[in-house]
């Protein structure tokens, strides 16, 4: 008997000192505990792939890298004739799925908008007419006249019944550079334009005072814009960053200034001085090309993402946007 | 005989808790939760909680009571003279969990939940078993039967960073203990800036954090540090917690907040967004494309109505927004599509907000401001012709609700209007502004505007 005690106390002691419940604890978390500035981060960092980078536990893609030194440089006086746009698309119709897979990124994609262009002799652009996916079309007709060219916009939808029309009118000076631009949709409104020598815009200005762009040029490439919106909104500016051994796409139009030289590679949004926008990096968006065998892009994909959660916006839907180019040349 | 011995004392431990601490928890409501009265002034508050108790499970001679004690809406002390409700309490069926509920007349009161053993007293043997009570934990924690808001619209509702209380908003003592208002911590990580850790574009993401953090952190407003916000997605106490206590002290009952106001933000986006697929323009703060993500920014005001709305009640949406829209119309070109054409589409586009809270929660009454002054331009200014119209869009909305059919509100089968409100014009009522220079906008903030709604 005082055995049979013995073992009882033994082992219960036993399995009260070493032998915890190997179950759930009963007791669910505590309620009431006081703030705590350090939270469990969200479940998509755990999904990280290895190659990525995160800061303050935010998924930031590792972009590819992308090399067209083998690539023929593209004959001269080509233009843009047609584009296809095609991004990830929420409301149907769904028009022409294609999977795509850029770095570890993989979205189905669906033309969203045609555009055509038409030149004149001279080879400037006169018609612009963009075909929207659910049957949006806007047309800019532009008409060339002494020191000042008109706009004229038109949109229409079928479904919607919505139209609407505006003029816009591009003052030249003697280099035929806009330096005043007016609009039909507000009397008195104007912004001003101011280029550097070499033809880039390197000033924009609306008459309000509350929209200032400013235009960093460096070795005949536009490196970073910047616009400072009244109201909170702050300075947004862009980096860009370039292929430097490749010429840049055709310009459209010469009149609002040259475009670049060469093959953007880059654009990094920065927000500064916002009431409503975090500070710092808040966006990144990566150009690749393909080509075709006389070295003109055949297709342009942007992937972009955001560097930070607090930034609002984006630019292509699901952060793919594809362009189709087709030229002709002399 | 040993070996069987020892396996059932093995099984007696594991089923008994053997060791283990007895403790009693709340896991409902939430420490400081502030549930919305009903049109009676009542409401009913729902506790429930674990104690984990072998002898409580069993129902042996341990037990788990709770009362409410009303509270001093200013300073959550036990109100002289006040009431205290006995909550009945009932143990879940062999568990260990309980759950009690009690309908109270709105009011400020603390939870008082007691495990409690019955202990047998010794005495003669032959005489009836003696058992006094023998309290083994007490818990407490504050709850509020009153008003809850949610604030939506655009940067005056919403907030600067760093204003908590700012002087130039409201000077008042903040020390209000029945004002409460989740403090906007859900995110990952502290470096952030606070009113960004629930992204406007994607809600659903932290939505879990939300719940969590909720759970955690409700907190009166004196106890937020500073840079705390409201949440999900308030940038600063700025003047609500003011109009909280103004609030409280003239009804006497708990105020709560929630925020949804994003900076920045256009009527047509708040629309448009709607839809849960569309992507609106966003400011065009770069040129190019520049577009919220799928259903924002009104997918933040859906998941806050389901969210917090579903288990608090609201009174009210509180409305304010418009600056932006003043500014798209003035400047025109950059905003061309972001712009209203007149007041009526203004009013329209409100409506059509509005009615799709009534679709995605129910019949929820709004409060719309009327603001649309932007600092520095002297287009916009009070009385300008631009301020006026968005201003008379916002008026509109309200006073033109009676007479949209898609706007009406039934209760109990029986028509109560459309319950969108009028609120006071911030335009008019001005005497603080937002400190002008340093990129602030010089725009009215008016607290005083949300305090006369009452």
């Amino acid at each position: 008997m005082k055995t049979t005690m013995t073992f009882w106390i033994l082992g219960l002691l036993w399995l009260g000192l070493s032998c915890k419940k190997p179950v759930e604890p009963v007791v669910p978390p505590v309620v009431t505990q006081p703030p705590s500035t350090t939270t469990t981060p969200p479940s998509s960092t755990t999904t990280t792939p290895p190659s990525s980078t995160t800061t303050t536990g935010f998924y930031i893609p590792t972009p590819p890298v992308a090399n067209y030194d083998n690539v023929p440089q593209p004959p001269d006086g080509c233009r843009i004739v047609r584009t296809v746009y095609k991004t990830v698309t929420l409301i149907p119709p769904f028009l022409n799925a294609e999977t795509v897979t850029i770095g570890e990124k993989t979205a189905i994609v669906h033309t969203n908008t045609i555009t055509t262009y038409t030149y004149d002799r001279q080879g400037r652009l006169i018609k612009d007419r963009r075909q929207h996916w659910r049957g949006q079309i806007d047309s800019l007709v532009y008409k060339y006249l002494p020191e000042r060219v008109w706009m004229e916009e038109a949109t229409w939808d079928y479904a919607s019944k919505y139209y609407f029309t505006r003029t816009d009118t591009f003052y030249l000076d003697n280099r035929n550079l806009a330096v005043r631009i007016t609009t039909s949709l507000r009397q008195g409104i104007f912004s001003t334009s101011s280029y550097n020598a070499d033809g880039f815009q390197v000033k924009y200005e609306s008459s309000t005072g509350g929209t200032v762009d400013t235009h960093t040029i460096k070795d005949k490439n536009i490196v970073q814009q910047s616009r400072l919106l009244d109201g909170g909104f702050g300075t947004t500016s862009v980096r860009l960053e370039y292929y430097l051994s490749r010429s840049n796409l055709p310009e459209l139009t010469q009149f609002e200034g040259r475009n670049s030289q060469n093959l953007l590679l880059k654009r990094v949004l920065s927000s500064a001085g916002s009431l409503f926008y975090p500070s710092g990096d808040v966006f990144q968006q990566n150009y690749y090309y393909e080509f075709d065998s006389r070295g003109r892009v055949k297709r342009q994909i942007v992937y972009s993402y955001s560097l930070n959660p607090g930034w609002p916006y984006q630019t292509d839907s699901g952060g793919i946007g594809i362009t189709d180019f087709e030229y002709e040349c002399p | 005989m040993r070996t069987f011995l020892f396996i059932i004392s093995y099984c007696f431990a594991l089923t008994t808790g053997f060791g283990q601490q007895l403790r009693l928890t709340l896991t409902h409501p939430l420490d400081g939760a502030v549930y919305q009265r009903d049109d009676t002034g009542w409401g009913t508050v729902n506790i429930g909680g674990t104690f984990n108790s072998i002898l409580f499970k069993n129902n042996i001679g341990s037990f788990v009571r709770a009362r409410l004690v009303e509270l001093n809406v200013s300073d959550g002390n036990t109100k002289p003279g006040g009431s205290t409700y006995i909550i009945p309490v009932q143990r879940r069926f062999l568990g260990t969990s309980f759950s009690g509920s009690i309908r109270v007349p709105g009011g400020w009161y603390r939870i008082e939940a007691e495990a409690v053993r019955r202990v047998r007293q010794a005495g003669d043997p032959n005489s009836p078993p003696q058992f006094v009570e023998e309290i083994i934990e007490t818990i407490s924690s504050k709850v509020g039967i009153g008003e809850v808001f949610i604030i939506s619209g655009q940067s005056n509702a919403q907030g600067l960073p760093n204003s908590p209380g700012d002087v130039n908003i409201a000077q008042t003592n903040l020390d209000f203990d029945g004002v409460r208002m989740q403090p906007v911590n859900v995110g990952p990580n502290a470096e952030l800036p606070k009113a960004f850790y629930v992204s406007i574009s994607a809600p659903t993401a932290s939505y879990d954090q939300i719940r969590s953090d909720f759970v955690k952190n409700t907190v009166r407003a004196a106890q937020t540090p500073t840079n705390q916000g409201i949440a999900p997605t308030g940038n600063s106490l700025w003047y609500w917690s003011y109009v909280g206590q103004k609030l409280a002290q003239r009804y006497n009952v708990p105020i709560a907040f929630y925020n949804v106001a994003f900076g920045g933000t256009h009527i047509k986006a708040w629309a448009q967004s709607t839809d849960n697929q569309s992507e609106p323009d966003g400011a065009p703060v770069i040129s190019g494309t520049n577009r919220y993500g799928p259903g924002a920014p009104y997918r933040i005001l859906r998941t806050a109505l389901r969210l917090y709305g579903s288990i608090y009640g609201v009174r009210s949406i509180l409305w304010l927004q418009g600056e932006t829209d003043a500014k798209a119309l003035n400047e025109k070109s950059q905003w061309l599509d972001r712009s209203v054409d007149n007041a009526e589409d203004y009013k329209n586009r409100l409506q059509r907000v509005i009615q799709q809270t009534r679709t995605d929660f129910g019949p929820v009454p709004w409060i719309v401001g009327q603001t649309s002054i932007v600092g520095g331009d002297p287009n916009v200014v009070k009385d300008s012709p631009i301020s006026l119209l968005i201003a008379n869009g916002q008026s509109l909305a309200a006073t033109t609700s009676s007479s949209n059919p898609a706007l009406q509100v039934s209760v109990s089968g029986s028509s109560v209007g459309s319950q969108v409100f009028l609120g006071p014009n911030m335009n008019n009522s001005v005497t603080v502004r937002r400190t002008p220079g340093s990129g602030y906008a010089d725009e009215p903030v008016h607290s005083a505007v949300w305090i006369s709604m009452g």
